[in-house]
């Protein structure tokens, strides 16, 4: 989706070579916002083995948002949890550099993921939101999350605890 | 205190003994987490474990910090333990321990899980943590109330989570502030 006056966006796969923007935007939300329970900036070659996770077939993919300036966010879905009974679950994740929040793009990124997603062996998908943040939490309700529970001061950072909102959406 | 059920069952042994667990432990503690990975939803693993495999589940416990594990023992052979682990590893999940409680089967229904509630928050107390969490598959009503008696409160459910013996489990999370 894009504005009048905005160019268009695609949506792909992400590739190897786009983990330094990728770290680059994620590391805006470590340094200044609670949204990522992360605390210190990461370099793009410590960020390898979380990139490594994501596949282009499976259930856990990675796509970015891209224009004609650059990536401009990001969304995945990776292992929820450790245990095996979990892999039908998977967690989504979704970043946006700062400058291109607002423009449609988290949800052109979601629809794609949940498209990708369609044809594997999930049953739900999970995300944990810091409260307070609008914008997430809309985008997640509009994609069909519902609130599951409410985790109270579950993490420490900038010297306060912050609330972690777990919403839920079916996958099958 | 007596976690005993209604009906009656047999009574905490006399003996029993709170301790940190050891290495020695290690095969008795997972001939007890293999039970409910074979026979249970409880847990979400799917294969058993040897003794060796779990080492390094082993290693993140230590005697002192916020991560630890206790055995009750009775007459020399542990009947059920109880550890506080990392929720997540996000830097600012530090603040946060999840719980695990288990009883050798046959020892369940004998107050042992209350004891080594007991003596974990005991010792938690020092630690700078400010939430337990615990999951439990659904349904676990002897789960669901030992975490209520020792103050933990609902947070929710997530859905059909985990998918164990062909079919879909719910998981409640519980939460308490230390």
């Amino acid at each position: 989706m894009s504005g009048p006056n905005e160019p268009a966006v695609e949506i792909r796969p992400a590739r190897a070579d786009d983990l330094a923007r990728l770290t680059e935007i994620y590391n805006f939300y470590i340094i200044n916002t609670p949204i990522t329970f992360d605390i210190d900036p990461i370099t793009a070659e410590d960020r390898r083995p979380w990139f490594a996770q994501f596949a282009e077939t499976g259930p856990h993919r990675l796509l970015v948002a891209e224009d004609t300036g650059g990536v401009l966010g990001y969304a995945g879905s990776h292992q929820f949890r450790v245990k095996k009974a979990y892999d039908t679950s998977v967690e989504t994740t979704i970043y946006l550099a700062q400058e291109a929040t607002s423009r449609g793009i988290g949800s052109a990124l979601y629809t794609a993921l949940f498209d990708a997603l369609r044809s594997e062996d999930l049953h739900m998908a999970v995300a944990g939101i810091t409260l307070p943040n609008a914008a997430s939490v809309a985008l997640h309700q509009r994609f069909g999350f519902v609130q599951a529970g409410l985790m109270h001061a579950i993490g420490r950072k900038f010297d306060q605890y912050w609330d972690v909102g777990w919403c839920e959406r079916p996958m099958a | 205190m007596s976690t005993e059920r209604a009906g009656g069952s047999a009574r905490t042994p006399t003996d029993l003994t709170i301790r940190p667990a050891t290495i020695d432990d290690l095969p008795r503690l997972t001939e007890i987490y293999n039970h409910y990975i074979v026979n249970t939803p409880t847990t979400f693993d799917l294969d058993p474990f040897t003794a060796d495999q779990r080492r390094e589940w082993f290693s993140h416990y230590a005697a002192t910090g916020p991560h630890r594990m206790l055995v009750a023992e009775s007459a020399g052979v542990v009947l059920g333990y109880t550890t506080t682990s990392k929720f997540h590893p996000r830097a600012a999940y530090d603040t946060t321990v999840e719980m695990t409680i288990l009883s050798a089967p046959e020892a369940i229904g004998r107050g042992i899980g209350h004891r080594l509630y007991e003596a974990i928050f005991d010792e938690l107390r020092k630690e700078d943590v400010h939430m337990a969490m615990a999951a439990i598959t659904l349904p676990n009503e002897a789960s669901c109330a030992i975490h209520e008696r020792f103050g933990f409160t609902r947070v929710g459910v997530l859905r059909e989570v985990g998918r164990k013996f062909d079919q879909y489990w719910d998981v409640v999370w519980y939460e308490k502030k230390l």
